[in-house]
């Protein structure tokens, strides 16, 4: 609640047009932005052009802001639209080779879980990049959110039985994207026998 | 056999086991340190509701100068066609006698487009709306069948 009644007097500090109050929000949902922006456009460099864009959005947008929501749940949906948005505009994306090293595993010599833990990172970026943009979607604030449910309904417009078909279908998608171990023990633990 | 239909959906269930296969790709990544101030000198310098209204002008424009420019292409294949059809190339004469500049320009599409559209006329109708159904279908293919962004690796 305290958060919420600082973040209000932040958004009406900066409605009058200081900027100081609006970089206080934005210290504060960057990191939630770029995790969303990196997990839907797939690399570094696009998820903070678009970090910044949304961050633009938000603030010529902010006098539309329904103070008895979230802000975070407004930023959220502000974002998720400008990636959709994006991602439909885009047929060729080029990624340079920043972004390849960037996504690529490490080739230094390191401890042995490091290179696993990258390893497996880079397998469900791949699966995830894979999926349909709208399924990505409700996966990626779902678990790398970690929204609720009626959360995810706000930040998308769907309702919450329309979110839970997708989101099921989603997972069973991702799943089957995983690998073939993960694709068998999802099809175990998730059917009836 | 078991069919996606007649799997149990249980969504605790369903949530706990995606986030164990996941494991530690959960694990957030830390925006770049410098993002916040990169992002603040974007920002316009009014308050949000003055910079709302000077984009939407910005945007109106926009929008005017991309009909004004769409309109000028339209009547200059207007234009063209109508030259075309007629054999007289009316309008690259508007700009000189076709032998420099824009009028020359203007002469040699004039030229590049008469055969074409004689062609396409000798076929007849029917084939002209064939070709346009079958530009129209491989360009809702060629949109349909990449749902996925197209990676080019290129060097920046």
């Amino acid at each position: 609640m305290e958060v919420q009644a600082e973040e209000i007097t932040w958004i009406e500090q900066a409605l009058t047009g200081d900027q100081f109050a609006f970089s206080q929000l934005m210290h504060r949902y960057a990191g939630a932005v770029y995790n969303l922006t990196y997990r839907m456009l797939g690399n570094a460099q696009d998820a903070e052009d678009a970090s910044q864009e949304i961050f633009l959005r938000a603030y010529t947008r902010l006098e539309s802001f329904d103070r008895s929501r979230r802000f975070s749940t407004w930023l959220l949906s502000i974002a998720s639209n400008y990636c959709i948005d994006r991602l439909r505009r885009r047929r060729f994306a080029w990624l340079t080779l920043d972004d390849v090293a960037y996504t690529m595993p490490s080739r230094e010599r390191g401890p042995e879980r490091t290179a696993l833990e990258r390893e497996r990172q880079d397998q469900v970026q791949s699966a995830l990049r894979n999926l349909p943009d709208h399924y990505r979607l409700v996966l990626v604030l779902r678990y790398w959110q970690d929204l609720s449910y009626e959360e995810i309904a706000q930040v998308t417009g769907l309702t919450q039985s329309a979110l839970k078909t997708r989101l099921h279908r989603a997972r069973n998608m991702l799943a089957e994207r995983l690998g073939p171990e993960e694709q068998e023990l999802w099809q175990a633990e998730t059917t009836v026998s | 056999m078991a069919s996606r239909d007649n799997r149990v959906v249980n969504e605790e269930g369903a949530d706990a086991l995606m986030r164990q296969l996941l494991g530690e790709a959960l694990m957030p990544i830390s925006p770049p340190p410098d993002l916040v101030t990169r992002s603040v000198r974007r920002l316009p310098k009014t308050a949000p509701r003055i910079a709302a209204l000077q984009q939407a002008k910005r945007a109106r424009i926009r929008t005017l100068i991309s009909l004004f420019i769409a309109c000028g292409f339209v009547l200059v294949a207007l234009i063209g066609m109508v030259g075309v059809f007629s054999g007289n190339p009316s309008l690259a004469f508007l700009f000189g006698d076709g032998s420099q500049g824009i009028s020359q320009v203007l002469l040699g599409l004039h030229l590049l487009a008469k055969p074409m559209i004689r062609i396409l006329t000798l076929l007849g109708w029917p084939v002209m709306l064939a070709c346009m159904a079958a530009m129209l279908a491989g360009g809702w293919l060629w949109w349909r069948l990449l749902p996925a962004p197209l990676y080019v690796y290129a060097e920046k």
